[in-house]
């Protein structure tokens, strides 16, 4: 036991990032279920980046919809990506968060709007929280806003 | 063209290999090649050490000797019999540098180097030993660690090993504390090694200086008799175990030829 003793300072790294691990892999895996399954009910709502919508009629009323999400890195994900730091490449343990947050803000935009026919001019920003300040909290917000379209008579794409 | 309603089939954006992989894949391969680094440095370290002359360790000796360290009060009786003995082992052990000894009063059987050719003996230690063989084993062993410059050998180690942290991280700071273990791991089994080739070198001095290497082992017999060892903690000590010391001993003595005889009394009083 005593042996061991040296080593209580590396723990102090260990323990949260294998915590991080552990519960940012639980987080994760829930998160994708649930964005596979809202992207499966909303897919009767057309969403496109163009300032023309696709469906034909009459537009009745138009506004602007927008949803957002702020996410923060876990503690292995942030130990992954600084080891990928030091050799470079692709910070895999960033897209999956990075792609979840965008999903969802599509996700929460289109819920914000239950009765619209179509959303168009879809737009997504990010902005960076931290600001790359050390020892200050890694997150990150995604914005998605656009235009939102009612019809005066929709009809059944 | 129609609007047809569909999810892609497959979205590359999301990778589907376990998030350990790259993980471990990148740190084992960084620690290898950070312990390759360390490795090679450290034969290099000791290359420039064997080849360094007496003029540069001198001035290096000067620059990290511990100038806040009081001098000592000198002039006690058993300071100067102690100062004799290790003067008559000076020309087995080949050894022409400083070696000024210090005697300090302590519970702590030890005797320890300082940069600088200083040999710090514990009062305790004289209990410790039966003869003056025995207290020449001790006192030859701390010359060669001043003969093979193991004090800057430590100080290169440490160097590189905090060059190479700082290059990896960027910075030393909040390394120091994981460092720290392995810091203690490596340095323990190199200075193991160290204290190996300092008690092979003062049996070899101990044998030349009275013809025979009898007493080489009291000390740590003394030591040996009076703990126990904690199993797995002989990879985090500096010395190796006093058992496994005094078989060395033993060994290089059966191999060597070297006989033990009749010990000198010890005249330094306890």
């Amino acid at each position: 036991m005593e042996a061991l003793f040296p080593f209580l300072p590396l723990l102090v790294w260990i323990v949260p990032i294998v915590l991080g691990f552990v519960f940012g892999q639980i987080n994760e895996k829930r998160h994708y279920r649930s964005i596979h399954a809202r992207e499966k009910a909303w897919l009767h709502l057309p969403t496109t980046a163009s300032r023309y919508p696709i469906l034909p009629g009459h537009i009745v009323r138009s506004e602007l919809v927008g949803g957002s999400v702020v996410v923060s890195v876990d503690y292995f994900k942030r130990a992954a990506a600084g080891l990928r730091s030091i050799v470079g490449g692709p910070v895999k343990s960033y897209e999956s968060l990075l792609n979840r947050a965008k999903r969802e803000a599509v996700l929460r935009l289109k819920e914000s709007c239950p009765g619209a026919h179509e959303i168009v001019n879809l737009r997504l920003e990010t902005s960076s929280l931290s600001n790359n300040a050390r020892g200050s909290i890694g997150a990150v917000e995604i914005y998605a806003f656009a235009t939102a379209i009612y019809l005066a008579d929709a009809t059944a794409v | 063209m129609k609007y047809e309603p569909s999810l892609p089939q497959h979205n590359d954006n999301v990778i589907q290999e376990h998030p350990l992989k790259d993980f471990l894949s990148i740190l084992i391969k960084l620690a290898a090649l950070a312990l390759l680094g360390f490795f090679l440095l450290g034969l290099l370290v000791d290359a420039v050490v064997d080849r360094m002359d007496a003029s540069t360790e001198a001035s290096l000796t000067q620059l990290i000797a511990d100038k806040a360290a009081p001098a000592p009060v000198r002039g006690g009786t058993r300071e100067v019999q102690l100062q004799a003995l290790v003067d008559s082992l000076r020309s087995c052990a080949r050894f022409t540098g400083p070696a000024t000894v210090h005697l300090t009063e302590s519970d702590t059987p030890n005797a320890v180097v300082v940069p600088g050719g200083h040999i710090y003996v514990f009062s305790a230690l004289l209990k410790n030993v039966q003869s003056e063989n025995g207290l020449a084993f001790v006192l030859a062993h701390e010359m060669a660690h001043l003969a093979h410059r193991d004090h800057l050998r430590a100080l290169g180690r440490g160097i590189v090993l905090y060059g190479l942290a700082a290059l990896i991280s960027g910075d030393t700071s909040a390394l120091a504390g994981v460092l720290a273990p392995v810091q203690q791991l490596g340095d323990a089994s190199y200075s193991r090694s160290r204290e190996s080739a300092a008690d092979a070198r003062a049996l070899q001095v101990l044998a030349c200086r009275y013809g025979h290497a009898g007493g080489a082992t009291e000390f740590f017999e003394a030591l040996a008799k009076g703990k126990r060892d904690i199993p797995g903690s002989h990879y985090f000590q500096s010395h190796p175990a006093m058992q496994a010391r005094i078989a060395a001993l033993q060994a290089a003595m059966a191999q060597q030829g070297i006989k033990t005889g009749v010990v000198t009394p010890l005249a330094v009083p306890r």
